[in-house]
């Protein structure tokens, strides 16, 4: 199933507990990985299972640092991510399983994150909260 | 935040006659109305944070508190943050850091109750306050200045796509109405030949290369400008 989502807007089909498990398990693990970089306002985070793929759009000031972290419960597996431009092509992946990106845009642009949570050979559909986060710093 | 260190960036001074006044949070109105008041005066927090007026972000930061708990999320800014802030309020960087905390958990919170389309609402009137700012500054100010004021159009295209996913919303069909003449004003952007993106890495650092470069003519810029300035004085009336 894929979902194509915008900046800033947030997925919308979980229930109210996986909503409340998502927030807290994005404070407690991905938060940290931002480090010193100053988080912007927007909560995205969503209950996703095996299969999912998820894109979120973001706009990039030319000239600024950012870190984009994306990250997951462990149960989903090794979440892939990659950033892309405007025409869909992909300028980095996390091949090496990298759970967030540090980049700088020389000009300000619009670039998307896309998810992709990898199938599960289980016969049990888990699922688990994956959040994409965005800092910046001067 | 972004838009607030921009005009920073850029030399820009700071003009506390330009913030809305904090009595703003104590009108009257729907929740819809308290949201957009929410933007306003968020925008202006981070703008007062930015500049280190930590004096003046403190005052916003208690408006603030006083709109978030008429919305109902009024826990994100309690008294332990409050005080932590107060405490803090030499340290320009604690501040920021946590009027930016603040606001994300503002905007988790309000998804997390059901009112999208409220937080939709808070990041549409923040984003014209911060320009509406960026725009006090205009007249003599670099050309470079003006390229950023004309890189909002893609800011305002993401603003409108996130704010018309929730257009079910009367308050939301109203700001996008209101947003019009905004919309026609950033039409006269232009933007160069599209260099091709390029993708480097060094020391652990992506570097984008190519893109888009926007520009703005004086006429687009003082349209732009007059365009704001009517939206946001009409919202804080």
């Amino acid at each position: 199933m894929k979902y194509t989502i915008l900046l800033l807007a947030s997925f919308a089909f979980f229930t109210v507990e996986a909503s409340s498990q998502c927030r807290s398990f994005t404070k407690r693990n991905c938060v940290p990985i931002l480090e010193d970089y100053l988080q912007n306002d927007n909560y995205n985070a969503a209950v996703l299972i095996p299969g999912d793929e998820a894109e979120l759009d973001m706009a990039f000031y030319g000239g600024v640092s950012y870190r984009i972290v994306v990250c997951s419960h462990a149960i989903l597996g090794e979440v892939e991510f990659s950033l892309n431009d405007h025409d869909g092509n992909v300028l980095w992946t996390n091949s090496d399983g990298e759970n967030h990106l540090d980049l700088q845009v020389a000009t300000t642009q619009q670039l998307s994150v896309k998810i992709k949570v990898p199938l599960s050979e289980s016969s049990l559909i888990h699922e688990g909260c994956v959040s994409i986060m965005l800092g910046s710093i001067e | 935040m972004e838009t607030a260190r921009i005009i920073q960036k850029e030399g820009v001074s700071f003009n506390p006659e330009n913030l809305c006044g904090v009595e703003l949070a104590s009108k009257d109105g729907l929740s819809s109305d308290h949201a957009i008041s929410l933007g306003l005066l968020g925008a202006d927090l981070s703008y007062a944070s930015i500049y280190r007026k930590n004096s003046i972000a403190l005052s916003y930061l208690e408006a603030v508190k006083t709109l978030s708990q008429e919305l109902g999320v009024g826990s994100v800014l309690n008294n332990e943050l409050i005080g932590r802030a107060e405490t803090n309020r030499a340290n320009r960087d604690s501040v920021v850091t946590l009027v930016s905390r603040a606001f994300y958990d503002l905007n988790e919170k309000l998804k997390s109750v059901g009112h999208e389309d409220l937080s939709g609402l808070v990041v549409a009137s923040g984003w014209i306050e911060g320009l509406y700012l960026a725009t006090r500054e205009i007249e003599g100010s670099s050309d470079n200045y003006k390229k950023l004021i004309a890189e909002q159009k893609l800011i305002l295209v993401d603003v409108l796509s996130l704010i018309e996913s929730y257009k079910e919303s009367p308050a939301i069909e109203g700001m996008i109405q209101q947003l019009q003449p905004v919309v026609t004003a950033f039409e006269g952007v232009t933007y160069g030949e599209s260099a091709e993106i390029t993708a480097k890495k060094k020391d652990g650092v992506i570097y984008i290369g190519g893109g888009k470069e926007y520009f703005a003519d004086e006429n687009t810029i003082q349209a732009i400008t007059t365009s704001i300035t009517t939206l946001r004085n009409n919202l804080v009336k």
